[in-house]
């Protein structure tokens, strides 16, 4: 019985990110710097690590890039995506076990190594290190997208008991 | 109801997790520092470029003057992107990407800002060094 919940608890957690990455694709935030998102799907990345450990999050977030870049996207936006969210994942791990940030905080760190993930694939697919000066802006942005992913992850976790049996 | 039947052992656990702490508002303190002053180092130091380069893959296909206005066509076979140079500018004018942000990015004049059109694999960099 308890396996079957985490089965259908991943299965729907890839939904909700896969919904989520596809709605964000309609709101057109941060339009001064093209590109730039708040990373809504990160919600269930960070919902994920608190509630289900490692191995689902990688799961579940390797799950949501695939069906993503199946149906919306291609090759490059998987290789993009899969970048930024193995950077991102690697890093809110480490931090986590710090233990001196809130879920808001991890999820900031979250936002901007994503974005680092993207620019080191792109450099390497541009051959272009220059492109690196973007870093500066996406620092920024990626902190504003962490706090705002952060405190919806955290609004989330308060209200629904994920470990549940 | 499922969001009504908090546990007492998960709130607390989540309790600790939620509260904002100090280390918070450090990381937001710092990360907004170092961009905010590298910006401003970067808007301070920056220098009109001199001219264009297009780079598909790394390599230089094309380079244009800022000085002379121009507007060319660039095909590969990734797809077309037309590239306009007026006063002292370049822009991305039209694209047959999909997503369009190589047209969205704002011009681009001094020396090291760029364009991208990442489906295209296309770099459009100012450089300060005579064409």
């Amino acid at each position: 019985m308890r396996k079957n919940k985490q089965i259908a608890l991943r299965g729907a957690l890839i939904a909700l990110a896969l919904v989520l990455s596809y709605l964000e694709s309609f709101i057109p935030v941060f339009v001064f710097v093209p590109g730039m998102k708040i990373g809504l799907a990160n919600i269930v990345t960070v919902i994920a690590l608190f509630t289900l450990g490692i191995k689902d999050t990688v799961i579940i977030s390797l799950g949501r890039i695939f069906l993503s870049g199946v149906l919306f996207g291609n090759i490059t936006t998987i290789i993009y995506s899969i970048a930024g969210a193995a950077v991102s994942l690697l890093f809110m791990i480490l931090v986590k076990r710090l233990k001196i940030f809130s879920v808001t905080g991890i999820s900031i760190i979250g936002g901007i190594t994503h974005n680092l993930g993207q620019i080191m694939v792109a450099a390497i697919l541009l051959s272009n290190a220059r492109i690196f000066y973007y870093m500066l802006i996406l620092v920024i942005a990626g902190t504003f997208a962490g706090i705002v992913t952060g405190i919806l992850a955290k609004t989330v976790m308060e209200r629904v008991d994920f470990n549940k049996e | 109801m499922e969001e009504k039947e908090l546990t007492g052992k998960n709130s607390e656990t989540n309790e600790k997790n939620n509260r904002i702490k100090k280390a918070d508002i450090i990381l937001i303190a710092a990360a907004l520092m170092i961009g905010i002053i590298g910006l401003i180092i970067y808007s301070v130091t920056r220098t009109k470029g001199l001219s264009v380069n297009l780079y598909q893959d790394g390599k230089i296909v094309k380079t244009f003057s800022l000085d002379k206005d121009a507007e060319f066509d660039y095909e590969s076979d990734l797809g077309k992107n037309t590239i306009v140079i007026k006063d002292g500018k370049a822009s991305c004018i039209w694209a047959d990407c999909p997503d369009k942000l190589c047209v969205k990015m704002s011009d681009i004049e001094n020396d090291g800002e760029t364009i991208i059109c990442l489906p295209h694999k296309l770099v459009i960099e100012v450089t300060d060094s005579d064409s």
